[in-house]
């Protein structure tokens, strides 16, 4: 029976270690530290006590295009980087895979489609993108002032490429920010993300 | 209208029809579709079977009703007439891909037909009807572009119909996964889960040497992790008439993580790949109530296979007293009784039990001690292993029985327990059951030891069964002899018939262990050479290797061979560099071959790597080819690998 035991409290052990953990919902987020596009680096832990809001990105995705074209994302960044909340767009394209930019052409994307996050994090290695469990472009996250993660998941209630079905949906990440900055509890903390594979 | 006009309607719906529509990226058709149907006309009031048949081009693909980690699943928006009605979209079993990141995907490489059954109404006036859909879907590659066309089918009414399109139908039909399986193929049972927000599904009894994989269905507003899938038992049930049938059986379980949603609305579907074969089983969810799937458990075959195996247990346990060690005793043990019992028929008969309860306790204490060891050996047994194991204990007994060699107690041991069971008493016949059991393992042990690895790979309450009716087989002639000691006379008396039988159980064991050696030759020959160590090998040779990664379901591997690899050109240049050519078949996703295909940073195959000969750093520097291949790209790749 010992032994049985102590076999099986060793493959926990090593289930563990290989199996890997996305965070939880209601747990901490993992920290980070990577250079956006502009050559700075930007860390979680350096926004403590503001909302922060990860937005897995690559400009060549359709399902990017859907949100981008119709406006959609860009609206949500302006009404809450307004608010104070950090947004942060993440790439996690490895190099000479689909939405790989150069840091230049990345500040030209963003001034092109008019978007307004905090930053653009270029995250080549994929390490971040990993230790969130980033699957999907876009793939969104929203982390409270004490660092705990309250939502992962889709942008919207509706899986589609078709800017036209953006109306018809509920916007998860509208609603989380919403409710938590107005001190209530997240009614849809997860979803299902949707959209291309991120390029790792 | 005129009818020039109308003429030329005519040819543009013609032209429409005949034409499926395709999606074009950079000026390559990326997906062909169009609507089929199994029939060549419409009888009012029989349903019939439409499909969305998708050609994708090669490397493409689009998904499955639930697409995975990324994708979308492909849309079929009827306008029908009035009156008809269509049915949900039945899918065809997937493939399953996983790409760098771990992200897994559930898609349709190549081509897939979406089956939909379509009912019209029971009164139709018009001589032709035409279905019209709108089909949207997304499609990748390593990237990805959505797409959709207007799709029609046209079909005359008719009091009659031919069946059309057969074969393409028949293909897709049997990959849909099945709604309902024949419980002796397996059982499946969703548990309660140990922990919140798992579901795990328990899959008994699976006899099949492949692989099995589950793809999940959540339901909208669910998430969950990727499933894991592991075995909990390994058995190799033993059927004595039918020895040709003894497989593997395996357990499983499915347990797949909820980041949101209730386990027990999860669906989904049981995956067996066997060589290039797939099958499916749909599994519903725990709260469905559908009559379809049965999950009660099959006894009718597993109660006749385990009474079989007990009554072999018993004949065994008979047989162990016309042992030539065992038989002698017998005579001399029964006189031994009635001389102590001053022929007290009563008393006889209370030694007599209490001879045969000790052979009972050593049975039983032999299938305690297997109950506990084995069970730990069962967590990794490997039916490779096992089946080794089994063949050896064979070919040491059987040649034991035929008198090859002899096993012996050592003398002391034998001394001691003599001195022990020759008290008198019924403690003293109780010891001396035990341990006549026990001596007589010299030639018991040949036949025991076979039943000990049978009984290894069974759960504990058949192995003391098994044993319990072995004790019960040797005790019979032990307790019917002390009941009616004048039954004595029908005894056989020992001599040469004996060693005949013991040569005979000699050679039958002899023959279990060439039907062992029989299935582990298929269970090796099942398997195609680990591709690995094939690779390891080759690269000891000062030869050029070259490394061809493909598989069957891959068109451009396939295209790549054909034009480029097989040409003349580049087989002479091969000839000429005296390349070694490996072929890695990924057809059955070969673990080795995925790694090595990890180590390259790819996903998946077509690719191709060139080993240069020479110095170990050549060796460790190999050429990596683009993945669409031209005769003069391999033969400068060829050139540089023996430039290094």
């Amino acid at each position: 029976m010992k032994m049985k035991s102590t076999f099986l409290s060793l493959a926990a052990l090593l289930a563990a270690t290989t199996i890997y953990a996305a965070p939880q919902v209601g747990g901490k987020a993992p920290d980070f530290s990577v250079k956006d596009t502009n050559g700075k680096t930007e860390s979680l832990s350096q926004y403590k006590g503001k909302y922060v809001v990860l937005e897995w990105t690559n400009p060549d995705c359709p399902f990017v295009h859907k949100h981008y074209d119709s406006g959609n994302m860009q609206k949500l960044q302006k009404e809450f980087t307004a608010k104070g909340v950090v947004w942060l767009s993440i790439n996690s394209s490895a190099e000479g895979k689909q939405g790989n930019y150069t840091p230049e052409k990345w500040n030209e994307i963003v001034k092109e489609k008019n978007a307004s996050p905090t930053a653009v994090l270029l995250d080549n290695g994929g390490t971040v993108g990993k230790s969130y469990g980033a699957k999907t472009t876009p793939h969104m996250f929203i982390i409270n002032p004490d660092g705990n993660l309250i939502y992962a998941g889709g942008i919207d209630s509706i899986e589609s490429t078709n800017a036209a079905d953006i109306p018809k949906a509920t916007n998860y990440v509208q609603a989380a920010l919403d409710e938590a900055m107005a001190g209530k509890p997240v009614t849809t903390p997860t979803s299902h993300p949707y959209g291309c594979g991120v390029k790792y | 209208m005129p009818r020039p006009i109308q003429a030329l309607i005519a040819a543009c719906a013609l032209l429409f029809a005949l034409n499926a529509p395709a999606q074009m990226y950079q000026g390559k058709r990326l997906v062909e579709a169009s609507l089929i149907a199994d029939t060549d006309a419409i009888v009012p009031g029989k349903p019939f079977t439409a499909g969305l048949l998708l050609k994708m081009a090669p490397g493409w693909h689009t998904y499955w009703q639930y697409s995975g980690d990324s994708g979308l699943p492909t849309k079929i928006d009827w306008q029908l007439p009035p009156g008809f009605k269509a049915g949900e979209i039945q899918w065809p079993l997937p493939e399953k891909i996983t790409e760098e990141g771990d992200l897994v995907t559930y898609a349709y490489p190549g081509e897939v037909l979406l089956i939909v059954q379509i009912t019209p109404p029971e009164k139709l006036d018009a001589k032709q009807i035409t279905l019209p859909a709108k089909a949207s879907w997304l499609v990748c590659e390593h990237l990805c572009v959505p797409g959709d066309a207007n799709v029609a089918l046209t079909l005359p009414v008719a009091a009659q119909d031919k069946p059309a399109n057969s074969e393409l139908f028949a293909k897709y039909r049997e990959r849909i996964p099945k709604f309902d399986h024949n419980p002796s193929e397996g059982k499946t049972e969703w548990k309660d889960a140990k922990q919140p927000n798992t579901a795990s599904l328990g899959v008994l009894g699976i006899r099949t040497v492949g692989k099995l994989d589950f793809y999940p269905l959540p339901p909208s507003g669910m998430t969950i992790e990727h499933p894991e899938v592991k075995v909990t038992a390994t058995r190799q049930p033993y059927d004595p008439t039918s020895p040709t049938d003894i497989v593997v059986e395996h357990d499983y379980e499915v347990q797949v993580k909820l980041t949101s949603g209730s386990p027990d609305k999860l669906a989904g579907v049981l995956v067996f790949e066997e060589g290039d074969h797939r099958g499916s089983w749909y599994i519903p969810p725990q709260t469905s109530t559908s009559p379809l799937v049965s999950t009660a458990s099959a006894p009718v075959s597993s109660t006749s296979a385990l009474l079989r195996y007990l009554l072999f247990g018993f004949l065994g346990g008979m047989i162990l007293n016309v042992m030539p060690c065992v038989l002698p005793v017998i005579t001399l043990k029964i006189y031994g009784f009635i001389h102590q019992a001053g022929q007290s028929r009563g008393r006889i008969l209370q030694l007599g039990l209490a001879y045969c309860a000790g052979v009972f306790a050593w049975f039983l204490g032999l299938a305690a001690l297997i109950v506990t060891f084995g069970l730990n050996w069962s967590f990794q047994f490997q039916s490779k292993g096992f089946v080794v194991a089994m063949l050896l204990i064979c070919v040491v007994f059987g040649l034991n029985l035929l008198g090859l060699f002899e096993v012996f107690l050592p003398g002391s041991v034998n001394t001691k327990l003599a001195a022990l069971s020759a008290k008198e008493g019924l403690g003293g016949a109780f010891v001396h059951g035990l341990f006549a059991t026990l001596m007589g393992s010299a030639c018991t042990a040949p036949l025991l030891g076979p039943a000990v690895g049978f009984a290894l790979a069974q759960p504990p309450p058949v192995i003391f069964a098994f044993f319990g009716t072995i004790a019960a087989g040797m005790a019979l002639p032990y307790f019917l002899l002390t009941a009616n000691p004048a039954w004595m006379r029908f005894l056989p008396k020992p001599g040469m018939w004996m060693v005949r039988i013991k040569q005979v159980m000699g050679v039958l064991v002899i023959a279990t262990a060439v039907w062992f050696g029989y299935i582990l030759y298929q269970q090796v020959a099942v398997k195609r050479d680990a591709f690995g160590p094939m690779l390891k090998e080759a690269l000891k040779s000062d030869r050029t290797v070259f490394v061809d990664f493909t598989a069957e379901w891959c068109i451009n591997c396939k295209v790549n061979e054909k034009v480029v690899l097989k040409s003349d050109p580049v087989q002479t240049a091969m000839k000429a560099g005296n390349v070694l050519f490996l072929k890695a078949d990924w057809t059955n996703g070969d673990p080795d071959i995925t790694q090595l295909l990890k180590q390259f940073g790819r996903a998946g195959v077509p690719l191709y790597v060139i080993y240069p000969a020479g110095s170990p750093d050549a060796r460790n520097h190999p050429i990596v080819l683009p993945e669409l291949l031209t005769q003069q790209i391999v033969i400068d790749g060829l050139n540089n690998a023996a430039k290094k």
